[in-house]
């Protein structure tokens, strides 16, 4: 089964073409016999190494001119045309699925609630442990340590933790006062 | 033998692992700002799909302990009628 991974097309044109004019001169100077011999495309193109047969390279392009006729040229090129444009087909829907999923309403609203939850507002801090703008630390501390005694007794953990981070993101924005 | 050291010292690192972490760590963030199903179960500490009679005394214990005029916030405690009303509806 030959791999049918088609090269770059750039390195397809020029080492097509350099191996067009060596295969041409080596052609013309070596016997008809060796024209059908797999051994000497190693000698012709020794970059490709000795896995030939199973690879559909420039090599077996250049090969192909000068042995079997047309229909040979015919069929890899529409092969190699077919598997170009089927992947550039697969590539650019992959790329088209990708751009849909980063728009779009449902993914918007993802990543509302995704920023909202990132962090507290000092907003939401100072209303969780009902604390004004103008009241000082110790009020503060004062709420806090009410609230959240009486949510760890008998209230949730979430909810204990909700004042928990309300503290913590008021301790921030007073220390940055101070 | 050097399997044995091998095993030996995996199980006191595991075991050591197990010690220091924290047994519960506190939830991140603020509240949703559009309140779900799960949020409204963390809040009240029940589970979604629990009974009405189990949710509604979740209710009543937390607006004991969060009431506004007995030191709770009104924030919370209005976070807490909104749990109850999307749980026991």
């Amino acid at each position: 089964m030959r791999n049918t991974q088609p090269k770059l097309p750039i390195m397809d044109s020029t080492i097509s073409l350099s191996l067009k004019t060596s295969t041409a001169t080596l052609a013309a100077s070596l016997p008809r016999s060796f024209h059908r011999r797999r051994s000497t495309l190693p000698v012709v193109a020794p970059c490709f190494g000795s896995s030939y047969p199973r690879r559909r390279s420039a090599a077996s392009f250049t090969y192909a001119l000068y042995s079997a006729g047309a229909s040979r040229i015919i069929a890899q090129l529409l092969v190699a045309g077919s598997a170009i444009v089927g992947r550039a087909f697969v590539q650019a829907y992959r790329k088209a699925l990708e751009n849909a999923n980063k728009t779009g309403v449902a993914n918007e609203t993802l990543q509302n609630i995704r920023r909202a939850s990132k962090g507290m507002t000092e907003q939401e801090a100072r209303k969780i442990l009902g604390i004004s703008e103008k009241s000082s630390w110790e009020d503060v501390m004062e709420r806090y340590d009410v609230l959240f005694e009486k949510n760890g007794k008998s209230g949730s953990f979430y909810l204990q933790s909700k004042v928990h981070r309300a503290k913590e993101c008021l301790e921030a924005v007073y220390q940055a006062k101070q | 033998m050097a399997a044995a050291a091998v095993g030996g010292r995996y199980m006191i690192r595991t075991w050591q692992a197990f010690k220091a972490h924290p047994v519960s760590k506190f939830y991140q963030g603020g509240f949703q700002q559009q309140m779900t199903r799960r949020e409204a179960a963390l809040i009240l500490g029940v589970r979604e799909h629990d009974p009405f009679h189990t949710v509604t005394a979740a209710h009543r214990r937390m607006m004991v302990a969060n009431h506004p005029d007995a030191g709770g916030s009104h924030y919370l405690a209005s976070k807490i009628n909104e749990a109850k009303d999307m749980l026991a509806s």
